[in-house]
Formats: structure tokens, sequence, C-alpha cells
């Protein structure tokens, strides 16, 4: 018991004192899931109003499979991500193996079917007659999507969090596609993996406090969006 | 001016409409009635685009709506704005609510607050515009609706049951907006109701809608007064509606025969013709006793026994099988002081003019 205090207090004083390696890796992990987060919305949104209002062979079929997603293993991601990367594999000549890169690609995969069940389900569940009112009242396409999107943005901040949690707190896919290098690809969720096998829990424990306290720091700034709204 | 030619519409290998045939002027107030599920919702919403015909068209003005695909549609519909029966308000203020048409039509700023201010006047909410429109009551939020397809000025509004969820102070003052949008900017409106006093209050015109169809369109008094078959009939009020054959005719007035009996009714329909006829509760009177001198002038004085009394408000509701089961309204103090009751024997006599007949 002794040692958990002991390692927690050590973890505030690496924190309280800036430790640079500890904020290294915290930053580059708000970096890289930050940039997976913005571009994962930036392709599921107009996917799942696609999906939201047309209609095609085998739609429900596609968005069972997408809800079957949200519980993609993330390893099998690192593996699927790793053989399109490596050196041999398909997109192997953009050379984004154990890059930071290849981690925002890792994370986007798995934050997409996140984003767009959980939108999709926002925009099937939204009154039609506020789909037609908007029609009528003689909006275009673009403008149609900006005033549907209007009206389920808070559902859509809450699936932007839940992505972002999942994204910054997965450590399979990370590890296979970034290798955990040092100072290039360690993230937070990485770090504590190794920290912990190499026994420095004091270490392990701060990465770990500042994870939460993201998640924490994410919570906040969605519901001050909502309140302010 | 619009137009609607051979509209037909079907959801599935459910047809909805049958071909809607309809002309409305411009500034007219069109009033569409009939019973519910008879694609009355369907027909405005394939003029507002909202919906694609199977076939048909509809114009506005010169311009087809269906003929060259949707290419015109997102112009030809900021021609035409609808109210629906349960309105959506969108998050935000009344102001961007009824804003809402008009920043899709790019407009100064100046010019925007200007048309809501005006029309928020118009519609009796002057000083709502920093309110929270979720938390208004639902007849303020059917104006607001109302105000938010009117401030976009559209030559055709299409309203949609408006008043059909909102109490009847309300249902005057949406009423009162109708007529004052159509008197100050001569708006052409499509208006569907379930509410038959209400077409007769705001419509020039009425079509009712049955099948899929328009069945019979013209003024109230023509609609409520001469239903063009035994259906429309029963819908718009008639209690008494029968079916019988004109057994002889002096060209002007038939002897029709209909269940156990005769009744004189006014025609030109030939000897032999198959026909409905119809009677208003109203244009009936009951006696206790035998006219002296029977029927007389009244030619139709028919004899029955009272099968069952309804009070309905302020009024009995006589039930009288006199050959054909009748209905006839008598006040409760005309009820009260005759002492009528179920088994008397009574007569009822009606003028032939008051009976409508219809070729079958």
């Amino acid at each position: 018991m002794s040692e958990i205090v002991d390692g927690f207090l050590t973890a505030i004083n690496l924190i309280v004192t800036l430790d640079p390696e500890v904020y290294e890796i915290a930053f580059r992990s708000i970096y890289i899931t930050l940039t997976a987060t913005l571009i994962g919305s930036v392709i599921s949104i107009p996917i799942a109003m696609y999906l939201a209002f047309h209609d095609f062979r085998g739609k429900m079929s596609l968005v069972n499979l997408i809800h079957t997603l949200y519980a993609l293993p993330t390893v099998l991601i690192g593996l699927l991500v790793f053989l399109m990367l490596s050196r041999k594999g398909p997109l192997g000549f953009f050379g984004l193996l154990f890059t930071p890169g290849g981690m925002i690609i890792g994370q986007v995969i798995l934050i997409i079917p996140i984003l767009v069940g959980l939108t999709y389900s926002a925009l099937t569940s939204l009154d039609p007659v506020v789909k037609d009112t908007i029609i009528s009242l003689g909006a275009d396409y673009l403008q149609f999507a900006l005033s549907i999107l209007r009206e389920v943005r808070f559902v859509i901040y809450a699936a932007i969090a839940m992505a972002f949690g999942r994204a910054i707190s997965e450590v399979g896919a990370a590890i296979i596609i970034g290798g955990n290098i040092k100072g290039y690809t360690r993230v937070l969720t990485t770090a504590i993996s190794l920290e912990t096998s190499m026994g420095n829990i004091e270490f392990s424990m701060a990465l770990g406090i500042i994870l939460l306290f993201i998640a924490l720091v994410v919570n906040f700034v969605m519901t001050a969006i909502r309140r302010g709204d | 001016m619009i137009r609607v030619e051979d509209l037909q519409k079907s959801f599935g290998n459910n047809p909805v409409l049958r071909g809607v045939d309809l002309e409305v002027a411009d500034g007219e107030i069109f009033v569409i009635i009939g019973p519910s599920g008879q694609g009355k919702s369907t027909l405005l919403r394939i003029i507002d685009t909202l919906e694609v015909p199977t076939s048909g068209d509809v114009w506005i003005g010169s311009d087809s709506l269906y003929s060259h695909g949707d290419a015109n549609h997102h112009d030809m519909r900021k021609k035409v704005g609808m109210v629906f029966q349960n309105p959506a308000i969108f998050q935000g203020t009344v102001f961007e609510n009824v804003a809402y048409g008009l920043r899709y039509r790019k407009i100064t700023s100046e010019e925007m607050h200007e048309r809501v201010e005006t029309t928020l006047r118009e519609v009796g909410l002057e000083g709502y515009e920093k309110r929270e429109a979720r938390k208004l009551s639902g007849g303020e939020k059917q104006r607001i609706a109302f105000a938010r397809t009117m401030v976009t000025r559209p030559e055709i509004i299409l309203l949609d049951e408006p008043t059909s969820n909102v109490d009847p102070v309300t249902t005057e003052k949406i009423e009162e907006i109708i007529l004052y949008t159509r008197k100050t900017y001569n708006t052409t409106m499509i208006m569907n109701t379930h509410d038959m006093l209400q077409g007769q209050r705001m419509g020039d015109r009425i079509g009712v809608m049955m099948h899929g169809k328009i069945m019979q369109s013209g003024t109230p008094k023509e609609i409520f007064t001469l239903p063009a078959t035994g259906e429309i009939a029963r819908f718009i009020g008639f209690d008494n509606v029968f079916d019988g054959t004109v057994e002889t005719t002096d060209g002007h007035t038939a002897v029709i025969q209909s269940g156990n009996t005769r009744v004189y009714g006014e025609t030109t329909l030939p000897q032999g013709a198959a026909v409905t006829w119809c009677i208003r509760t109203e244009d009936m009177h009951l006696h206790m006793k035998e006219r002296p001198g029977g029927a007389g002038k009244l030619r139709n004085h028919l004899e029955g026994r009272v099968t069952s009394i309804g009070l309905v408000g302020p009024e009995n509701h006589v039930m009288a099988d006199c050959g054909i089961p009748l209905e006839v309204v008598v006040g409760w103090r005309f009820a009260d002081r005759v002492g009528v009751k179920t088994g008397d024997r009574i007569w009822v006599s009606f003028n032939p003019e008051a009976v409508h007949v219809m070729p079958r």
C-alpha cells in the first residue's frame, strides 16, 4: 500500500516540477489524438449524413457493421495498418510505419465507426419535420447539411469527445504502428505499458494521472460548450 | 397561379394520389377538406417538392416543377412556403428561428432585422426576439412557424392543418394572420383542415379530397348545400343520406322511392334514375299529430315511430323509423313541451326543395 502512495506522491512531483519527458510524451499524445479526431470527424460526419438521408441497397447491413466496429480490437487495427504501411504493403512507399503519421491513421480508423454511428443515430432520430422545414425554407444542399448539423450538434460534440477518449486511451495499435520510439512515437499509453514493465511505477502513475486529467478536461470543455450554447 | 395536373403518387404498392387536378388563382385561399389518410398532406408535400410524384405535374405560373427532373426545384422552392401541423422549432431564439429562411437567401443584416421585426409584429409576437423559442407555448410556436414562412415573402403558402393542435383562441389568431397575409401580400394559399367550419370561414373555394382525388370543389356554399355524392354529403355533415330511384317526375319535382317510403325532391333526373338524396336535420319538422290536411304544400309528411333520442348539447336528436331511418333535430324546450319519447308515433315533414338529389 505504501508503495502505491509513494508512487502517487512521486508522480505528482514529476507533474508539478514539469518533468520534460513526462510533458513531451503527454503533448505528443494530445497532438496525435487531436489530429486523428479532427480528420476522423471531417471524414465521418459527411458519411453519416449520406447514410441518414439516402437510401441504397445494403444500407442497414452497413449500419449494423458500423455498430459492430465500435468494439473493433485495437491490436487488430494495429495489425491491419502495420500490414498496409510496412515496406512491402500497398502504402509502404509513404514511409509512415513507426511515425506519428502512421499512428494518426490507426486512430482515425479506430474512431470512424464511433463518429459515423453516433452521428447517424442522432440524424435519424431527428424529427423529420425539422428536415422538411429546412428544405421548405429554401436551403441548398450545403445550407441543409449545416442546419441539420446545428440541430444535432450536442450529440456530435459527445461523439467527438467519446472518439477522442477512445483514441487517446488505446495502446495496441499505438505500439504496433508507432513502435514506442522514445522521443518520436512514444505516447502516454505506450509509455505507461513500457515503464510499468520496467518497474518505473512512479513514472507510469504520473503519465496515468495526466491521461485521466486530459479526459477530465475534454469532458469539461464539452460541457462548457453545451452550457454556452 | 398554381395548376396541378393529373397528379399521382404511390408509396410502394399503395396509391395515395390517384389523379389530382386543381387550379388555384393568385391571392386565392383554397381549402382542402377530407377524411384522414386521403392524401391531403401528400399533395401539399408534392407542391412543396418534399415528395416527388409518381406521375403528373405541378405548375407555378408558367414554370413546371417536375417536367425537368429536380433541376429547378431549389429556385421554385423559394416561391413556396409551408407551415406544418406540428411545427419544428429550431434551437435558439425566436429571432434566429424566424430568420432561418432569410439566411438561406443571403440578404443584408439590416434587411433581415427589419423583416423579422415587421413579421413578428404582424403575427403578434413583437418583443419576443430574444426569447428561447422552444420554451414558448404551442400556439406561440405555431405563430413562429407562420412568421418563419411569411418573412421570406413566398408567392404561395401551404398550410397543413395549421390549427389542429392549438386552442380556439390561438386558432382565431392564426386565422386572422392567414387572412391578413393574403390581404397584405396577395399570397396564394392552399390549406388542409379537418375542421369543416374553418374551411367555410377561410376558403374562397373548398375542395373535398377522397380516395386520392379532389371529388368536388366549389364555393363553401356550394359544397355545404350541394354535395356531389352521398359520401361527400355524409362527410360534410348530412345525417340523412339515402339511396333511391326516381319513380315519377314532372321534370322539376320527382317522387323518389327510397326504403319503404316515397319522398318528393326537386331534381331534373329522369324516371328510373338511381339516385342518392339527402336532407339536413334542421330542414325537417317533427309533429306529434298528423298535420290537418296532410302534407299540403310541404309534399313530404312521413309517418313513423321514434326509435331513440340522443342528447347533443342543447339539442335532441330524434331517430325515427319512417320507412327510412330519419334523424330530426329538435330543441330541448320543444322536446320537453311535447314530451316526445321512444316508441311515440310521430310525423316528419319537409319541403321538396330541401331534398338534395344526386345521381348515384
